[in-house]
């Protein structure tokens, strides 16, 4: 059974690519073939299927985030853990920009919806807070989670970071919305700034 | 500022990468690949492509693809670190 996943695999992909079938077969007889997908320069290829493979890759990556949002209705943020665990899922693939997202919660914590708000470099996106304010109101959430990945894979919050959610809970806390989290991807890892202790909190007196 | 949901934002991309990969230029074509999935699902629109009315050959890279992303998938199910290795 494993060895019909390889060849189907292993033909598929060359088809796609256009790399000889006999070059993919020898090259996967000594190495694992998923090399092609997430090492291709590793391999001696032309630009032209570098291109490609860095589609393919990406392809994969967003129809995984579709899978996960299709199904995504039904999910209730109950810890940091099941949140950082959404958010890796989402953002862990992207190696070469930064991504914002953020998800929007009822009174439930469960998900109303999860909304990319910005896809920057590999080191920097912008994220505008009164966009946010706007969309939270739009959703009638009453919580919100903030997530971004870091691609240099540092698992630890920056300034920016810290600086970001302080503007988002002095727009969203006057407003009844509270900001629960803000989780950092890094690769396989993530990090809650919420388990840090590291959670801002409104920095002007609210009246409710 | 309109705020692209998941859905919409990974519907639009994957069109492009498929376009992009399929090397589909012609403009139409492309609006017809992104209407499907938005209209049908991704999952739909790569198990049946024959039924919007693109070329042959189009649709021929689509099943690749299809065939390609089950083998993907089933694969790193079986084994995260190595296809049949």
């Amino acid at each position: 059974m494993v060895l019909d996943h390889k060849e189907t695999f292993l033909k598929s992909f060359s088809a796609l690519t256009g790399i000889g079938y006999e070059k993919i077969k020898e090259y996967s007889q000594d190495n694992n073939p998923l090399n092609f997908l997430n090492h291709p320069y590793s391999s001696t290829l032309t630009r032209e299927v570098v291109d490609k493979i860095t589609c393919i890759k990406e392809f994969c990556a967003s129809y995984e985030m579709l899978k996960l949002a299709e199904a995504g209705k039904k999910i209730h943020f109950n810890s940091t853990e099941s949140a950082g665990e959404y958010f890796k899922t989402l953002l862990s693939n992207l190696k070469d920009k930064e991504k914002v997202l953020v998800s929007f919660l009822d009174s439930s914590n469960a998900l109303i919806e999860t909304v990319v708000v910005s896809e920057g470099t590999v080191n920097e996106s912008s994220v505008y807070p009164r966009e946010i304010a706007k969309q939270a109101l739009f959703y009638d959430c009453v919580s919100i989670i903030v997530a971004h990945n870091h691609p240099g894979e540092r698992c630890q919050a920056s300034q920016q970071d810290i600086t970001l959610t302080q503007k988002l809970v002095d727009v969203l806390v006057p407003l009844n919305i509270r900001v629960l989290d803000h989780i950092i991807v890094a690769g396989e890892k993530y990090m809650s700034l919420l388990d840090h202790g590291r959670m801002p909190t409104c920095s002007q007196s609210v009246t409710r | 500022m309109y705020f692209l949901t998941i859905e919409e934002f990974e519907q639009s991309k994957m069109g492009n990468l498929l376009a992009r990969i399929l090397k589909i230029e012609d403009k139409t074509t492309k609006e017809v690949i992104l209407t499907a999935i938005e209209h049908k699902g991704i999952d739909n629109f790569l198990q049946y492509p024959r039924l919007f009315g693109l070329s042959t050959e189009i649709c021929e890279g689509i099943e690749h693809f299809k065939t390609f992303i089950d083998a993907y998938y089933k694969s790193e199910g079986v084994e995260k670190n190595g296809i049949g290795s």
